[in-house]
């Protein structure tokens, strides 16, 4: 049977205007997604209505929004384990970077924190070596590991240190760092994606350069929380730390 | 300014390696909560602190210090203050919290014990023996440190023919229950919060004189770390407490900032009066569990937002006088 449900979702547009909610009633399936109801109001309700999405499978991290105060992908929270009939769901943009339009902010300041470490892109730790061939293949991803990370900024945005420290580097950040640091570790390749981008002593004045983040981290888990692809942010902090320590920093 | 980090974790790993706490206090200090309680000592059951609230009043001590240290040209000399804490216990020196601050904090592990007793739980205390967990040196990454501690308070459990440790605060549970299995080679210590234990056995009292509202702050630790969710609310709700739950609550509760307390103050207070606000918009009384979310965020509140830990509302006693102790 289908809910009638009100979606407050946040308007704000580079006209002058002051920031608002404006609200839609929606008749939805309550196994629907909130990216559908968000669809729906652009579709039917008004076509200068801004958001961002692209998969629809939380493969991509685009459509990052706050539903009703957290921090969530809209395209995998179904409807009804955020209210019930005739109920109000808010959507609202992500915390902790400005908003463009809408629920759209400008995502720079999150990838120029992630610009910070000689970055791997999405490429596994541990290079395997196929012994039928003798080729280096890639290892299936870990879990909770940085490489399953779809860059939603939804940590970015949950954050409390990030909220008080605009120098924060961020939880994806550090994750990515710690992850790093690991590869380093293990793959002296010089075709390797950490030699690509400067090797190990390049890798090691980043992390210096952050150490005042990685120190400021509250290991409130927060992150982890609302991270879609379940990444064990903290445990990489704990050995950015370790590591700190070890150099003498 | 924060203090210079390496230094200051140095201080910490080196105090808990050579004294058995990050801030060393004198045994006598530690336990004089205990003073007329009748528990006895050791068993195979025991009620451990770990020292965290008895430790409050020295933590805001050094915390004033370090922030003014913090903003002069004397913090230059942490690497100095770091040498000469390795010959003489530097907290004795500097940190001397008066006896009514210590009384203040000293209230919550002797409440704690009377719950238990009434509930009928028998349990003995380690004394001198109850050392500290080594959780702050833990969160910093100073991990030798932290295995070598964790092996001398494994020692004592044993000693002391220890099967099962009631804890008080989510810290040293963390440690206790998640993070020493991993040092402690046959490391089998039933480790549980009183919250728990409590809430299992029911609350023995009758309900809490004060009826109002109250919004609960849930710690980082014992909601996403332990996953200690409904004990504490079954536990007020026992006590005849209305509830309230702040939109950041449960697995989504928003930090104190307490974390970065000891190395950047500044941005601790604020995440703390942002925490203090999300609070107050709920209920002007709030109850927290943990020490240092007490400790954080009742410097963020002033008199904005009241405070008590939780075991100060299960005794039932008036909280417009500060708290009681369960007579």
């Amino acid at each position: 049977m289908d809910w009638h449900v009100t979606f407050r979702v946040f308007r704000y547009k580079q006209d002058g205007q002051p920031p608002g909610w404006q609200e839609f009633v929606l008749e939805v399936r309550p196994t629907d997604y909130v990216v559908d109801a968000l669809e729906r109001i652009w579709a039917e309700h008004d076509r200068s209505f801004i958001f961002r999405h692209a998969c629809h499978h939380a493969a991509c991290g685009a459509c990052g929004v706050r539903i009703n105060g957290h921090e969530h992908l809209a395209c995998n929270t179904r409807i009804d384990t955020q209210v019930s009939d005739g109920g109000v769901v808010t959507v609202e943009p992500l915390q902790n970077l400005p908003v463009l339009s809408d629920l759209v902010v400008n995502p720079a300041l999150f990838y120029e924190r992630m610009e910070l470490i000689p970055f791997i892109g999405l490429q596994p730790a541990d290079p395997i070596i196929d012994e039928r061939t003798g080729e280096t293949g890639l290892a299936s991803v870990p879990p909770h590991q940085f490489a399953n990370c779809i860059e939603c900024a939804l940590c970015f945005s949950t954050c409390p240190a990030r909220a008080v420290d605009s120098d924060f580097a961020g939880p994806a950040a550090l994750a990515a760092m710690s992850q790093m640091l690991g590869a380093s570790r293990r793959d002296g390749d010089p075709r390797s994606p950490l030699e690509q981008a400067g090797g190990r002593n390049a890798l090691r004045w980043r992390i210096r350069a952050a150490s005042e983040s990685v120190f400021s981290c509250l290991l409130c888990q927060a992150c982890e929380v609302c991270c879609p692809r379940d990444v064990h942010i903290t445990e990489g902090v704990h050995s950015l730390r370790r590591f700190l320590l070890k150099e003498g920093w | 300014m924060a203090l210079p980090v390496g230094d200051v974790v140095a201080i910490l790993a080196d105090n808990l390696r050579l004294r058995g706490s990050v801030l060393p206090i004198p045994p006598r200090r530690a336990t004089a909560w205990t003073r007329g309680l009748g528990i006895s000592r050791g068993g195979e059951t025991v009620l451990y602190t770990g020292g965290m609230y008895q430790l409050i009043p020295y933590i805001e001590r050094l915390v004033r210090l370090e922030q003014r240290l913090g903003n002069s040209r004397l913090a230059s000399l942490t690497g100095l203050a770091r040498k000469a804490n390795r010959f003489v216990n530097g907290v004795s020196l500097v940190a001397r919290p008066s006896a009514a601050e210590c009384r203040e904090y000293d209230r919550i592990p002797a409440n704690v014990a009377r719950l238990l007793q009434r509930a009928g739980i028998k349990f003995g205390y380690l004394y001198e023996g109850d050392l500290y967990s080594g959780a702050l040196v833990h969160d910093l990454g100073a991990d030798e440190a932290v295995a070598v501690h964790a092996r001398r308070v494994a020692s004592v459990f044993r000693k002391h023919g220890v099967r099962e440790v009631i804890t008080i605060d989510p810290h040293t549970t963390n440690m206790l229950r998640s993070v020493y299995p991993r040092l402690v080679p046959n490391y089998h210590v039933r480790v549980r919060s009183y919250l728990e234990v409590l809430a299992e056995r029911g609350l023995p009292l009758s309900p809490a004189r004060s009826d109002g509202r109250v919004v609960i702050h849930d710690s980082c630790v014992y909601a996403r770390y332990e996953g200690i969710l409904e004990a504490p609310r079954r536990l007020l709700a026992f006590a005849g407490l209305e509830v309230k739950e702040p939109q950041l609550s449960g697995v989504d509760t928003w930090c104190c900032g307490g974390p970065a307390e000891a190395l950047f103050p500044a941005k601790a207070a604020g995440v703390a009066a942002r925490r203090v606000a999300q609070l107050q918009a709920v209920a002007p009384d709030c109850v927290t569990m943990c020490p240092i979310c007490l400790v954080n965020l009742r410097k963020a509140a002033g008199d904005k937002l009241r405070l008590q830990d939780i075991s100060q509302y299960l005794v039932g006693e008036s909280l417009s006088s500060g708290g009681g102790v369960l007579k």
